[in-house]
């Protein structure tokens, strides 16, 4: 009896082992979120996963495109609140920190520290800041990108202007040229103008704000302050511009139109858009860095990557290496020259591909320099969201509506700080 | 095979004793009972159980992501008391649906009797109006957000075309409002015209020869013969209109954001805004609950006010 027992324990121990060693040798399954879509390199991005799963055979990636940036931060909110969030997600530079916020994302310091391959150090300094709270690091740079000026320069030459030596670098110059683009109909309605001023502002009002000085968070973080002096010049600034007919305030779409139907002179656009608008204009199109005032200063768009917090080291580590392996120096280079977008690693601006490009389109230069010299992370606040809706309206208010800018601003900086403090608890 | 039934149950039930025809009744009971069962259990766990749990979810200051959270007491209700973006948006749904439920039932009503006349190539036209609301809302508004352009759209180059210089349509606080009810009325009004087509065609030919023989005229027909007999849809027209109005949602999403400075900024645009931006999730939910008691409440008064004056023809 004894000895039948022990061999029936003998088997089972065996079995139990095959087991063992059969789920170690299993490959982890990945799921990848991501808002790419056909011309913003979703081919590529899908491409680098194929590749991912072709030259390892522990690790399978899933990609999948989730829709835009709003769409994929529904989904996601969805998926956390089932408690079933995919390994990896994408999220746009102002939402990942919702999500640190609830808790939901793994800090990838340790990763990066215990990779013999990679260092910090190898990702642009200032892409790293895009992914920064409370001293550690939540996500990996990818798909970042930042505001341009895009020119008309036949508009220039018709207004005698040179677009070689007169396209504005400072606020100041802005006043001077613009009033050079001004024509008007019999009704005397403006029908040219140099600029269109955006009254859904959304990541300019970050570029305005920086170019006069000013943030949105004071040096502590504990409260809002874009209602400052420095805030103040700005909008004082803005209405100056229309006062003066070198800007008319539209809604940002329709800023773009006006830009190529030829009526405007200068739009603020993402480098993003460079492959689509050097192809879509019918003029000659050029590109500047965005102008300066008291500082200089791009806020830093586009989206990051993001390793969401399962509980399963294994997966965090295959996590981490896909994303090891997309921000490659080589995957990066190749990436920025199909969409436009930066490359997350420093080294990709020495690779052949990357100077190639730059020798063949200068424009797409452009980005690089701006971001390495003062490009800047967003307002990391879960609620972000709001803030944004807050600055519209503060914005409409100022351009369309008459209201006083200090007024304005007053109450979306007291409704900022409520959320602040409701989110303190 | 429900036919076969009815046919044989008289016959049985009369030879039954009392305790078996009850027998037999509670059987029915269940049959019945089990038949609604599948749809019941969806509607409970999909529509009941969360709108339950939306009323829970009012009484905390849960945030969306936040995986920890506390009950507040009534503490978001007295906060909606307060809030004038909430009473402005009130406001603002109250606008819409004055603007747009008289429009739509107007304009539905004039088709729907257009259209069932002896009219040539009727049915074409009956489908002309009834397109758009088979399009997506979200394409619609983006096609119309084309047609708004203050200076490269269709509207104000009509416009011009008579000498009116048409207005920035959506940057306007003034004709954001009005831009986005004729939209919906757009969208809208063949959906109510088919259920009037149908009222229109179900009214019986006798009424008006009676009324041509008495002499009265078209007015007098419509007056006489079609508005009263058609209440009964009327009223059904009018409950639709009102609960979807006053959750109008898609047009201001796509078209203005709920702008320029708050002035589309509908009751369920809001209440998205608390739950999805500044991730307020229990205030959010005491928004949802409002808003249901809101539409309980209009439900109501439509019914005593208006339900009470339907006339049935049968």
């Amino acid at each position: 009896m004894t000895h039948r027992l022990r061999r029936i324990a003998g088997v089972l121990a065996a079995s139990a082992a095959l087991l063992c060693a059969g789920s170690a040798a299993a490959q982890i399954e990945l799921e990848v979120w991501h808002s790419l879509s056909q011309d913003f390199g979703a081919p590529e991005f899908e491409a680098f996963a194929e590749e991912f799963n072709a030259v390892q055979d522990e690790i399978v990636v899933n990609v999948i495109y989730t829709g835009g940036y709003t769409d994929t931060l529904r989904r996601a909110e969805a998926a956390l609140a089932s408690g079933n969030p995919p390994a990896i997600s994408m999220f746009e530079q102002t939402r990942g920190a919702g999500f640190v916020d609830a808790e939901a994302i793994l800090p990838l310091d340790d990763l990066i520290a215990n990779d013999p391959d990679t260092d910090r150090s190898d990702f642009f300094e200032r892409l790293l800041t895009t992914c920064a709270i409370d001293g550690q690091l939540w996500c990996i740079p990818y798909n970042t990108s930042t505001p341009l000026i895009y020119y008309n320069a036949d508009m220039f030459r018709d207004a005698g202007l040179d677009p070689e030596t007169d396209v504005p670098t400072t606020w100041d110059e802005l006043m001077e040229v613009g009033p050079a683009f001004a024509q008007h109909d019999d009704g005397g309605s403006l029908t040219r103008w140099a600029f269109g001023m955006r009254s859904d502002p959304g990541w300019m009002f970050d570029a305005w704000l920086g170019q006069a000085g000013g943030s949105f968070l004071n040096d502590d973080g504990d409260a809002f302050v874009f209602n400052d002096d420095r805030a103040l010049e700005m909008a004082e600034f803005w209405l100056r511009m229309i006062d003066e007919e070198v800007a008319v305030p539209m809604g940002t779409s329709q800023t773009y139109d006006e830009f190529f139907a030829g009526n405007q002179a200068m739009v603020f656009q993402s480098t993003a858009l460079l492959v689509s608008y050097l192809a879509q204009a019918d003029f000659d199109i050029g590109v500047a860095p965005l102008w300066c005032h008291a500082e200089c200063y791009a806020p830093l768009g586009g989206a990051n990557l993001y390793i969401f917090d399962v509980g399963d080291d294994e997966v965090h580590q295959a996590a981490w290496e896909f994303l090891d392996f997309v921000t490659s120096v080589e995957k990066g280079a190749e990436f920025s020259v199909a969409t436009g977008y930066h490359a997350p690693r420093e080294a990709s601006l020495d690779t052949d591909l990357l100077q190639a490009r730059f020798a063949e389109v200068p424009e797409a230069r452009v980005t690089y320099d701006q971001m390495a010299l003062y490009g800047s992370a967003r307002t990391l606040v879960p609620f972000w969201g709001e803030v944004h809706s807050l600055l519209t309206v503060a914005t409409e208010q100022i351009l369309l509506e008459g209201v006083d800018p200090q007024t304005a601003l007053d109450e979306a900086v007291d409704e900022a700080n409520r959320l602040l403090d409701v989110f303190s608890f | 095979m429900s036919e076969a039934r009815t046919e044989r149950r008289p016959r049985a039930a009369l030879r039954l004793p009392p305790f078996g025809r009850l027998r037999r009744r509670i059987g029915d009971l269940v049959t019945a009972y089990l038949f609604v069962l599948p749809a019941a259990a969806v509607l409970f766990t999909f529509q009941y159980l969360p709108a339950i749990d939306i009323f829970r979810i009012s009484l905390t200051n849960r945030l969306l992501l936040r995986p920890r959270w506390g009950y507040v007491g009534l503490d978001n209700y007295e906060r909606l008391l307060n809030d004038g973006r909430f009473w402005n948006s009130v406001w603002n749904t109250f606008l819409f649906v004055v603007g747009s439920v008289p429009l739509q039932i107007a304009l539905a009503l004039a088709l729907a009797i257009a259209l069932a006349g002896p009219l040539r190539r009727a049915g074409f036209f009956r489908t002309v109006f009834f397109l758009p609301v088979a399009a997506s809302l979200v394409g619609v508004s983006v096609i119309w957000e084309w047609i708004y352009h203050p200076r490269l759209g269709v509207l104000n180059e009509l416009l011009g075309m008579i000498g009116v210089q048409g207005p920035n349509w959506l940057a306007s606080s003034t004709w954001a409002m009005p831009s986005i009810i004729l939209l919906v009325v757009w969208t809208g009004t063949g959906y109510y015209m088919v259920i009037y087509l149908a009222g229109v065609l179900d009214i019986s030919k006798e009424y008006y020869e009676a009324a041509v023989l008495d002499g009265a005229s078209r007015w007098q027909q419509f007056v006489h013969v079609t508005w009263p007999l058609l209440t009964p849809v009327t009223y059904l027209v009018i409950v639709l209109q009102v609960i979807n109005s006053f959750q109008v949602f898609t047009t201001v999403y796509v078209m203005t954001g709920g702008g320029p400075a708050r002035a589309t900024e509908v009751l369920v645009y809001y209440l998205y805004q608390r739950a999805f931006e500044s991730l307020e999730f229990g205030y959010a939910s005491a928004i949802a609950v409002v808003l249901f008691l809101f539409l309980a409440v209009l439900t109501v008064i439509i019914r005593v006010g208006y339900g009470r004056t339907v006339t049935y023809d049968r």
